[in-house]
C-alpha cells in the first residue's frame, strides 16, 4: 500500500509536467499542482490494487486538469509556437523549463485539443496504451487513433513557422 | 508506426525542472487551511441557524415583530447556503470513477446546481431589500415598539442594504462565471466526442 509521501515522490515530478502542460501561469500552474496532489490525497483511500496507482494517479490527474480548464476558460490558442518564443523575452518559467525544445515542447502540449493533450502527456510518461486507456476510460483502439491525431498536431505545431 | 519522434519528445518533456519539495510544503498549508474553511463555514452557518431559532423563540415570547423578521430572514436565507456549500464539497471529493468526459458532464450538472444556488442567493438579496422596507412600514404605522431607537434602525438599514446590494451583484458576476464555465464545458465536450470517433481521420 503506497502511503501519500511515497506517492509525491514517485508521481510528484509527473503530476507537475501534467500541470504544466493544462496552465501557462504559474501561478494558476502552482495552484493546479495543489489541487492534483489534494485530490489524490483524498482519493488515495479508494485505491483497492496497488499494482494499479500509476492509472489511478493519473486519472485523478486529468479529471483535476479537465475541471480547472473548466473553471479558467484555458481553451488554447491556434495559432502556432513560434511567433510567442520569438516575441517574448524568456520568463522566469522559460529559464526554469531549461531550453528551447522543451519550452517549445511543452507549449505545443499546452495547445493540443484536450482530448489529444492527455493521451500525449500520458505517453511521454512511459505509460502504456493499456493504462493510457484505462487512466482516460476509453478503449486501446481509440488509445491508438488518439495518439496518431496527437502526434499530427503536435507535428503541425512544432513546425509552424518553421 | 514509429515511435522515433515520441522518443525524441520524451527526452525533452522529462528535462522540465521540478521543485516537488516546493509542492509539498505548498500542499501541507493547503491541507490545514481546507480543514479550517470547512470548519469555518460549517460553525458560521450552525451559528446562523441557531441564531435564526433564537431570535424565533424571541419574536415568540414577546410577541416582536422585529425579531420575528430577523428570525425568518435567517432561517430562509441560510440553511440552503449551508446545505449547497456541503453538498458542493463532498461532491468535488469524487475523481476516481470518472472519466474526462464524465468529469465534464459532472461539470455541467455543477453548473445547474449552482444556478439554483445563485437564484436562492438572488432572493436572499432581494428578501433583504423587503426586510428593510417591512421594517420601517412597522416602524411608521407603529408596528414596532418604540424602544428601538430611529437612529439604531436607520443604521441597520443601511447595513442591510449594503449587504444586499453586494449580494446581489456577487450574484451578477457569478452568474457570468458561470455561464462561461457552461459554454466551456459544452465546446470541450464536442471535442471529446469527436475525438472519440475510432475512425481516422
Amino acid at each position: 500500500m503506497h502511503t501519500f509521501e511515497q506517492v509525491i515522490d514517485e508521481f510528484g515530478p509527473a503530476l507537475a509536467r501534467i500541470a504544466a502542460s493544462y496552465e501557462r501561469n504559474q501561478a494558476l500552474r502552482e495552484e493546479l499542482q495543489q489541487d492534483i496532489m489534494f485530490c489524490v490525497f483524498q482519493a488515495l483511500p479508494q485505491l483497492k490494487d496497488s499494482a494499479k496507482i500509476r492509472p489511478f494517479v493519473f486519472r485523478i490527474a486529468h479529471n483535476c486538469c479537465v475541471d480547472h480548464v473548466v473553471k479558467h476558460a484555458g481553451l488554447p490558442a491556434t495559432d502556432g509556437v513560434h511567433a510567442e518564443l520569438q516575441s517574448n523575452e524568456l520568463t522566469p518559467e522559460q529559464q526554469l523549463l531549461g531550453n528551447e525544445r522543451t519550452l517549445r515542447l511543452v507549449e505545443a502540449i499546452r495547445r493540443l485539443d484536450l482530448p489529444y493533450r492527455q493521451v500525449m502527456t500520458l505517453l511521454l510518461e512511459d505509460m502504456s496504451y493499456g493504462d493510457i486507456a484505462e487512466s482516460l476510460g476509453i478503449s486501446v483502439t481509440n488509445v491508438g487513433v488518439r495518439v496518431n491525431r496527437a502526434k499530427i498536431q503536435l507535428k503541425g505545431l512544432l513546425h509552424h513557422d518553421g | 508506426m514509429t515511435d522515433d519522434p515520441v522518443s525524441e519528445y520524451k527526452a525533452d518533456w522529462r528535462r522540465q525542472d521540478v521543485e516537488v519539495e516546493a509542492i509539498r510544503q505548498r500542499l501541507h498549508r493547503r491541507r490545514m487551511l481546507g480543514y479550517l474553511n470547512f470548519a469555518a463555514g460549517f460553525v458560521g452557518s450552525l451559528l446562523a441557524l441557531a441564531t435564526g431559532v433564537g431570535y424565533a423563540v424571541i419574536a415568540w415570547k414577546k410577541r416582536d415583530v422585529l425579531f420575528g423578521l430577523s428570525a425568518l430572514t435567517l432561517l430562509i436565507a441560510y440553511p440552503p447556503l449551508a446545505l449547497g456549500a456541503f453538498r458542493a464539497r463532498r461532491l468535488s471529493m469524487i475523481w476516481t470513477d470518472r472519466t474526462p468526459e464524465g468529469t465534464l458532464r459532472y461539470a455541467l450538472a455543477q453548473s445547474r446546481s449552482i444556478d439554483k444556488v445563485l437564484r436562492f442567493e438572488y432572493w436572499g438579496g432581494v428578501v433583504l431589500f423587503c426586510f428593510v422596507g417591512v421594517v420601517w412600514a412597522c416602524v411608521l404605522t407603529g408596528l414596532v415598539s418604540d424602544r428601538y431607537p430611529r437612529a439604531l434602525l436607520a443604521f441597520m438599514s443601511v447595513i442591510w442594504i449594503l449587504a444586499a446590494t453586494a449580494m446581489l451583484l456577487w450574484v451578477k458576476w457569478r452568474s457570468r462565471r458561470n455561464v462561461r464555465e457552461w459554454d466551456n464545458c459544452r465546446e470541450l465536450l464536442a471535442k471529446f466526442e469527436e475525438a472519440g470517433r475510432i475512425e481516422s481521420k
